[in-house]
């Protein structure tokens, strides 16, 4: 070896080297799929310990499925169901009123358009039944009574609503608010890198493999294809768009995201894709930007810290927040 | 040109044990790229009813799978090394609208018959993106 041409050994450590870049790194992963609030949601993992990723995963789609038995409105026995069916006011655990209280604050910041008592109106449209159908005026009008900030009233432990049209339905902060919770009880498991993505809400822990992770943003009018590549570290990561539960009539697309104003789905957007800290306020802020518009929704996010956003708009402009971690 | 001339020329200059060594590092190296690719053909296709793992098979075989959820039957079709929902009972049709996914970690969710479809393995790093935002 000593007379080996130096050379020689460096073209060898070379290529070993490039071999080695080639190959991303291989670290073990544990990735599971359920279905919990009316969602699709995967969990992974990554780590070197199977049997910690197992278990923290597992810990994880448990929380998921306690804070459904909580929120979902699908369930009878949620707080959410008693108290749409209560008549006075309700004792509801702390988690729940601290999680309708933040909700009320984006409705606030929004000035109205977040708004979480929209399950009347939900149900007059039907959208996501075999059998969705335009409600008239008189009906929508009728299911809109008493909403605005501070249709939820929380006095210590008791929560009530204002009027019984308001039929409280968390689905635009529920999700984000779970997938933040689990992001915990992976975190406290030791897990150091992980995903959570509930139906396209994604919430992360860390890098992947060192890197940002690259999350890609669904184009809203081609399925095919990606609208822009974000890279992003221990954020999360939600948008919410007019493409994903519709029925169309006459041409006319009916989507799922109402405005509270006038019991429509909301027209200025195609999609809004939200970054921050947490998935709950991620998860609020796109209802509300997307309900909002371009002009008033991009002046909100750049009034708030740590919150980035991105808007496409209903004539297919994409605008975005200054600070938005873009890949070009 | 002049480049690859003195390449040949300090080639042929090389002990025959040296031009060995590079030949097989090569070899090893450019093997092994081989190898990362064919462990990307092991990804296989779960198909689920509610979280009931029904079928799991291989993305790069055709086949015709039936699953049934509460609603009725939902078909999915693996074929071309790609994964789609050939029909559904459910209303809207969202999941056979979806359309065919091919990487690791995609997903067609029909959730009115509760069925999904997810694509497992190896991950691709060459399609740009590790998750989806949608």
């Amino acid at each position: 070896m000593g007379k080996r041409p130096l050379l020689v050994i460096a073209l060898i450590v070379l290529i070993l080297i490039v071999a080695w870049l080639r190959h991303p790194a291989q670290e073990g992963s544990v990735s599971r799929t359920a279905l919990i609030l009316g969602t699709l949601v995967e969990i992974t993992a990554y780590g070197d310990d199977q049997d910690l990723l197992d278990s923290a995963v597992t810990g994880a789609f448990a929380e998921m499925q306690r804070l459904e038995k909580l929120l979902s409105t699908h369930l009878p026995d949620s707080e959410i169901s008693r108290l749409n069916t209560s008549s006075g006011p309700l004792e509801l655990t702390g988690e729940t009123r601290a999680l309708i209280s933040r909700g009320e604050e984006i409705a606030r910041l929004s000035d109205g358009a977040f708004e979480m008592g929209l399950g009347g109106v939900k149900a007059l449209w039907q959208i996501e039944s075999d059998q969705p159908r335009i409600p008239t005026d008189a009906e929508l009008h009728l299911a809109l009574i008493g909403l605005g900030p501070g249709d939820i009233v929380i006095q210590g432990s008791l929560v009530s609503r204002r009027s019984s049209e308001v039929q409280v339905d968390l689905g635009g902060i529920a999700k984000g608010y779970a997938a933040d919770r689990a992001l915990e009880v992976l975190k406290d498991a030791g897990v150091a890198s992980a995903t959570i993505n509930a139906g396209g809400d994604i919430a992360l822990i860390g890098t992947h493999s060192g890197k940002p992770w690259r999350i890609g943003i669904q184009h809203p009018r081609h399925q095919d294809q990606i609208l822009v590549t974000l890279e992003v570290t221990d954020q999360a990561v939600v948008t919410s768009g007019d493409y994903e539960r519709f029925f169309e009539r006459e041409g006319v697309r009916y989507h799922h995201i109402f405005d509270p104003s006038t019991g429509h789905p909301a027209r200025l957007c195609q999609s809004v894709t939200i970054v921050a800290n947490d998935a709950e306020t991620a998860d609020g802020l796109a209802t509300a930007t997307f309900v909002m518009g371009p002009e008033l929704g991009l002046a909100l996010l750049e009034g708030l810290p740590d919150v980035e956003g991105l808007i496409v708009t209903a004539d297919g402009q994409l605008l975005k927040s200054s600070g938005l971690p873009w890949r070009d | 040109m002049a480049g690859l001339r003195a390449l040949g020329s300090w080639w042929k200059k090389l002990p025959v044990i040296d031009r060995l060594i590079l030949t097989c590092t090569c070899l090893i190296a450019f093997g092994s790229f081989g190898l990362f690719v064919n462990l990307q053909t092991g990804q296989r296709v779960s198909v689920y009813s509610g979280s009931e793992l029904i079928y799991n098979v291989p993305l790069d075989e055709d086949s015709l799978l039936e699953v049934r959820g509460p609603l009725g039957v939902t078909v999915v079709k693996v074929e071309n090394h790609s994964v789609r929902i050939l029909s559904s009972p459910c209303p809207n049709k969202t999941c056979v609208r979806s359309g065919a996914v091919e990487h690791v970690h995609d997903l067609i969710a029909c959730l009115p018959n509760h069925v999904f479809v997810k694509i497992e393995g190896e991950e691709n790093h060459e399609r740009g993106y590790d998750l989806l935002s949608r």
